[in-house]
């Protein structure tokens, strides 16, 4: 059973979200094209791109996993230019925060930084919540699992991020049927409806990651 | 002294939009920032770069007054992020426009560069949203 991730496993997790990226850049980039501006997959990529750059430079056993999550939020604030800049810049600098110092952490720890990260990211939207087609729509309810998770069965964290990601992945489903109230979208109104929001898809993307590591290295013992 | 920033997706926009109010405002500091940095490129592509943001309004401490119009979308976020990176004393110097970028930035321009107060600069650039064009 996994109980705790370290320095290590969380820059694994980010190098292996930027390859995911890479590898879904044309897909975000096309459900961006429908509803926004066309640029996620190209803006998230040059973001993660330059977050390994600079994480490659780091000597990953004397730093902390606050520092490697600001690395990664700095780069993002930097480059990324669309909206995911500041939205995703605040998710992994509130997640840093609660990470710095700490080389490990476990369930309880990895539930409050994600915690952190989307009320980061509902402050910067203006307040966002649930149901206006954005990542709030992924992040939200996997933070609610992950608290769920976190209280119920208090350390297994491959168990707590199964459940979690599951319902990310329904409210990342859900975005298809509702009606943007958030950035470019908003301007289309209903004509938003039948379109999967790119945001809760690169949301679910990254939390899918961090899964599928924590998976992997239960299954390795 | 006031100055009066302009944040748009576009360098070419932000830059427009400058000239066309430094022809009838003179006398403040007019900063247009647009789009964001790609690689080595000077061109840049669209977007907003929120760490320029947030550096220009630190060079912009001696300042009595800051006020700062956007156009939508993420240079709304990039400018809420740079606002909370900055020191206490700085941030009660800025003062966002909520208008539309060219009439509201116009309005603002024309106000500051008279010598207007903070209150009546945001309520006439607000304001503007209501100008007509055609009736």
């Amino acid at each position: 059973m996994i109980t705790s991730l370290n320095t290590s496993d969380i820059y694994t997790i980010i190098v292996r979200v930027a390859d995911v990226i890479v590898r879904n850049k044309d897909y975000l980039t096309q459900l961006d094209a429908a509803i926004g501006d066309g640029d996620h997959g190209i803006n998230m990529d040059r973001g993660f791109e330059l977050a390994v750059e600079r994480l490659k430079q780091l000597d990953i056993n004397n730093s902390d996993i606050g520092t490697i999550l600001m690395t990664v939020a700095n780069a993002l604030l930097e480059v990324v230019g669309g909206a995911a800049g500041p939205l995703y810049g605040m998710f992994f600098m509130n997640m840093a925060t609660v990470a710095s110092g700490k080389k490990e952490v476990d369930l309880q720890t990895l539930t409050t930084m994600f915690e952190q990260g989307l009320r980061g990211v509902q402050d910067i939207g203006g307040g966002t919540q649930p149901g206006e087609k954005t990542m709030v729509d992924t992040l939200y309810p996997f933070v609610e699992e992950l608290k769920k998770q976190a209280a119920s069965n208090s350390n297994d964290i491959a168990l707590a991020f199964a459940n979690a990601l599951k319902a990310a992945e329904n409210g990342m489903i859900a975005t298809i049927n509702m009606i943007a109230k958030k950035g470019r979208a908003s301007y289309l109104g209903p004509r938003s409806v039948g379109h999967q929001d790119p945001g809760a898809t690169s949301s679910y993307l990254i939390l899918k990651t961090f899964y599928d590591y924590i998976k992997e290295k239960e299954s390795k013992g | 002294m006031a100055s009066l920033v302009i944040v748009s997706h576009s360098r070419k926009l932000a830059e427009g939009l400058k000239e066309i109010l430094e022809q009838i405002a003179k006398n403040i500091k007019i900063i247009a920032i647009g789009g964001v940095a790609v690689g080595k490129s000077s061109e840049g592509a669209l977007g907003s770069d929120p760490v320029r943001i947030k550096e220009t309004f630190l060079s912009l401490a001696n300042e009595d007054a800051i006020f700062v119009i956007c156009d939508f979308g993420s240079t709304v976020l990039a400018v809420k992020y740079a606002i909370k990176m900055l020191p206490e004393e700085l941030i009660k110097k800025i003062h966002l426009i909520d208008a539309p970028l060219v009439e509201g930035a116009y309005a603002a321009a024309v106000e500051i560069s008279s010598g207007s107060t903070v209150e009546e600069v945001i309520k006439a650039a607000e304001n503007s949203r209501n100008f007509h064009k055609f009736s």
